[in-house]
């Protein structure tokens, strides 16, 4: 499989929307913490009427502590979202793959039925094999990760596609496509490369 | 991975069950549809290996047929040998008889079940 430069790289934008959405409010629910020991150790002060000596160990104990959870709770929220953001990624970029196979599959079929032999029909076969190995991979990662809201119809797309590419006359010594064939492969082509535009966009929504 | 569906009541699948294995035995570059398209096509795999193999194991026993090991399969090969045999004998029997094994590619089993179900249409 196949991969351009840079195509799979997440826009910055989508990047810092996913990894720092349940982050920002953990760094709120830290700052919160830091007004609520700066106001207990303004009472405490108060209450010690600006004796240092009055105040009390524990004074000093429990807003570091409040720091600490909060501190400790960021992180994890963080981290839990850190590695969701990277299973995200590594299922776009299996989708990306996937997009580029299926691109490089319908491009050996056109060159195929511009100037058919047996080496080109081998090329046609392997490419499609690749993108039905791919299409299984990405179907089997959705039905193992329930959160993605959408119901992948790229079974459904591949079979058309690749009866429409590789069934009679494909494979005989002298195949003639007719124009309506070849208009049925691009728009089938069209179609799936927009299920995986939405694969890709319901993985991050 | 094994992909086939569970054997139906009144199907036999004893570990003595014929297995074939098409790289193996046919070929690693499966052809077109029929005879006049080329070497190994479809048309010759359903009559000189399939129909044999169901033919030898019994009215009901079931026959294995692993998938792995080709450099991939056309649409017409796959639609003449199992859709092909589905018209001869009949979606059901096909479905019943025929388990489809394939760890390198799982939706091929899928794609091979739609031709045999497409087969009366």
């Amino acid at each position: 499989m196949r991969r351009s430069k840079g195509t799979y790289a997440v826009p910055m934008s989508r990047r810092l929307g996913v990894e720092w959405g349940p982050a920002a409010w953990a760094v709120v629910a830290v700052l919160a913490m830091v007004i609520i020991m700066a106001i207990a150790a303004w009472c405490n002060w108060e209450a010690s009427k600006g004796d240092f000596w009055r105040l009390k160990l524990v004074d000093f104990i429990s807003p570091v502590a409040a720091l600490l959870v909060g501190v400790l709770l960021a992180n994890l929220f963080s981290s839990r979202e850190a590695k969701q953001l990277h299973k995200s990624e590594i299922l776009e970029r299996l989708a990306i793959c996937a997009q580029e196979t299926c691109r490089a599959a319908v491009m050996s079929t056109y060159s195929y039925v511009r100037d058919p032999s047996r080496k080109r029909e081998r090329e046609v076969l392997t490419e499609f094999q690749n993108l039905s190995r791919a299409v299984g991979l990405l179907r089997t990662a959705k039905i193992t990760d329930a959160t993605i809201p959408y119901e992948p119809r790229l079974s459904e797309c591949f079979f058309e596609l690749k009866a429409t590419a590789t069934d009679s006359p494909f494979g005989q010594d002298r195949p003639s496509f007719t124009e309506e064939r070849a208009r049925r492969l691009e728009r089938l082509s069209a179609n799936f490369d927009k299920e995986f535009l939405r694969f890709r966009l319901a993985i991050y929504s | 991975m094994y992909s086939g569906m569970f054997p139906e009541r009144g199907s036999r699948m004893t570990s003595d069950a014929r297995t074939i294995n098409i790289a193996m035995e046919f070929s690693s570059t499966p052809g077109a549809r029929y005879r006049s398209d080329g070497p190994y096509s479809g048309e010759e795999f359903r009559e000189a290996i399939l129909e044999t193999a169901l033919q030898e194991s019994g009215p009901d026993a079931c026959v294995e047929i692993v998938l792995d090991g080709t450099e991939g399969y056309a649409t017409s090969f796959l639609e003449e040998a199992f859709g092909g045999l589905a018209r001869k004998l009949g979606c059901d029997v096909c479905l019943q008889r025929l388990r489809f094994r394939s760890e390198e590619d799982p939706l091929l089993v899928e794609e091979i079940q739609r031709y045999i179900r497409g087969a009366d249409e």
